[in-house]
């Protein structure tokens, strides 16, 4: 399809259908355009990068000049990121053309977008029902063809689990494959830049983009020199957890994708009885690192502004106050755990218990290629249904492993509502890809 | 938790609470502690982990720095423009009571 012609669609699905759903914070309606031409014409001469006229939705913690970056809270309501992400600037130089920012947890705190400060955004197959988180937005605006692909970060699953709740394709790099600078931090040790798209090439063209070494973030690698020291050989073997306990529907999907995957893969039934701690261990190293980055919110250097008739300490009470209810919660959990008199009963204990974890998880990928789960154990459930806290922290029970151990890992849309998730070794991006497209 | 946890954690955090929050959030997170609290049953290995992937500190070189290139006023300018209260190129800041 012409460039043109398929952002005006796309400006079209915006316009009539996102009233509704509320994916977007911002439009870049204008700029799109421009640069729709200009790609035109590059494309006509031959000159186009390798996107060439892909249409990208941005999750709005992601840096794009000039552009509000609020990460959907109060405190950044009105700050202006004053350079472009990284990834940002692969798309622009590839010719991509970036369409807007997308809805999100306020600064990624959650599974369901609905703690933006903003609005909430709504799944695009019922309404009433979360379309899952922190990436929501980016999720509704593949899955409604408001744009071809889109950026989400990944902490614990926010790009998978609402690629699942939504019916799209999700992808988490292995960590240090896509560069966080110009990514807001939620715990830096955790997150991932990631990929959405309605089809498995979209998702993987817009990750083979954007990934590679930058010296602007140090915790990134080379591909491909780490995986030659891994010295990893497949086995055709695909292992799943036998002590998971799933929803009634979402039990049958897996049974039924199982069935799929027997035709290319042993699969082994896998005891690993880690699997209840994977949400505490995920839980607590994320707060302390997130009750970390959120200490720069002084109300002084950007966005909401601090009260300067009240003395300097006071002030940062005052700015701070705008943070929203599971944002406090976090800073207070992770603030506790890492305080003095506790930090050796929690913080240090949550990294030895990792360590394990990851120790563990290594040893089962030398018998098996691929670890394959639901994406979620659930249903996206109604926005009514008031959970407590800790049963939507105990959803991402399949996700977070993938966190914890740095492994790549993509959500595949199995049937409406449910994803399969499949897990690889670390630097097996591309072999993550390849499974997948032997699901469906 | 006890309440005067909460609201000592709460004032190194620099977050303000309202009674009604503090107590709220006494009961959050207890719960949430008592379920996290199972951790103490995992057999755990002495290794912290810090750090996901196997490297080492990757340093530059020691080489001349970004000042004077093309392009720095304008960086500047824009993350001055970014403060909430400027007065000049400096950023302005409430008072220090001592």
């Amino acid at each position: 399809m012409d460039v043109i012609e398929n952002l005006e669609r796309k400006i079209k699905n915006i316009e009539e259908k996102d009233k509704e759903v509320n994916a977007f914070i911002e439009v870049y309606f204008e700029e799109a355009r421009k640069r729709a031409t200009e790609i035109s014409k590059k494309i006509e001469r031959g000159e186009a990068g390798k996107l060439a006229g892909l249409i990208v939705a941005v999750k709005n913690n992601i840096a794009v000049k000039g552009k509000k970056l609020t990460c959907a809270s109060k405190i950044l309501e009105n700050h202006r990121a004053t350079y472009n992400a990284t990834v940002v600037e692969r798309i622009l130089r590839e010719d991509g053309i970036i369409i807007g920012s997308t809805n999100m947890d306020e600064f990624a705190c959650g599974n369901t977008t609905s703690t933006s400060a903003f609005f909430k955004t709504r799944n695009p197959y019922d309404l009433e029902r979360i379309p899952g988180g922190s990436s929501g937005g980016s999720a509704v605006a593949v899955a409604l063809d408001m744009c071809d692909c889109a950026l989400g970060s990944d902490t614990g699953g926010s790009i998978r689990c609402p690629a699942a709740f939504c019916g799209v394709y999700g992808f988490k790099p292995t960590y240090g494959l896509v560069s966080r600078y110009g990514l807001v931090d939620m715990a830096m040790s955790l997150d991932q830049i990631g990929t959405f798209g309605k089809d498995l090439k979209t998702a993987k063209i817009l990750f083979d983009v954007i990934k590679g070494p930058d010296e602007k973030d140090p915790t990134t690698v080379e591909q491909f020199e780490m995986k030659k020291k891994m010295k990893k050989k497949m086995k055709g073997k695909v292992g799943i957890f036998k002590e998971i306990s799933l929803e009634k529907d979402v039990e049958i999907s897996f049974k039924d994708a199982l069935r799929k995957i027997e035709k290319n893969f042993e699969v082994i039934e896998v005891s690993f009885p880690y699997i209840d701690y994977f949400v505490p261990i995920y839980y607590l190293t994320m707060a302390a690192e997130f009750s970390s980055a959120m200490q720069r919110y002084d109300g002084l250097r950007y966005g909401v502004k601090a009260n300067r008739n009240l003395e300097i300490f006071e002030s940062y009470f005052d700015a701070r106050g705008n943070f929203g209810e599971e944002v406090k919660r976090r800073i207070i959990l992770g603030t506790y755990i890492t305080s003095k008199e506790y930090k050796e009963k929690w913080y240090t204990i949550t990294l030895k218990a990792r360590a394990t974890v990851k120790k563990e998880l290594k040893k089962l990928f030398e018998e098996i290629d691929f670890i394959v789960t639901p994406t979620m154990p659930c249903l996206p459930w109604k926005f009514d249904e008031k959970l407590k806290p800790i049963q939507s922290y105990v959803a991402d029970v399949l996700t977070v492993f993938a966190n914890l151990a740095g492994l790549p890992a993509i959500s595949v849309p199995y049937e409406k509502f449910i994803g399969i998730q499949i897990v690889g070794d670390s630097f097996c991006d591309e072999e993550v890809f390849e499974a997948a497209s032997m699901i469906k | 938790m006890e309440k005067e946890d909460i609201k000592k954690i709460a004032e190194i955090a620099k977050i303000k609470l309202s009674e009604d929050e503090c107590e709220k959030l006494l009961d959050e997170m207890n719960e949430i502690l008592n379920y996290f609290s199972k951790i103490e049953e995992m057999k755990i290995s002495d290794e912290e982990l810090y750090y996901v992937n196997e490297i080492y500190n990757p340093l530059r070189e020691d080489e001349k720095g970004e000042k004077g290139k093309v392009g720095e006023k304008e960086k500047s300018e824009l993350l001055i423009n970014e403060f909430t209260e400027r007065k000049g190129k400096y950023l302005s800041a409430p008072k220090v009571k001592i």
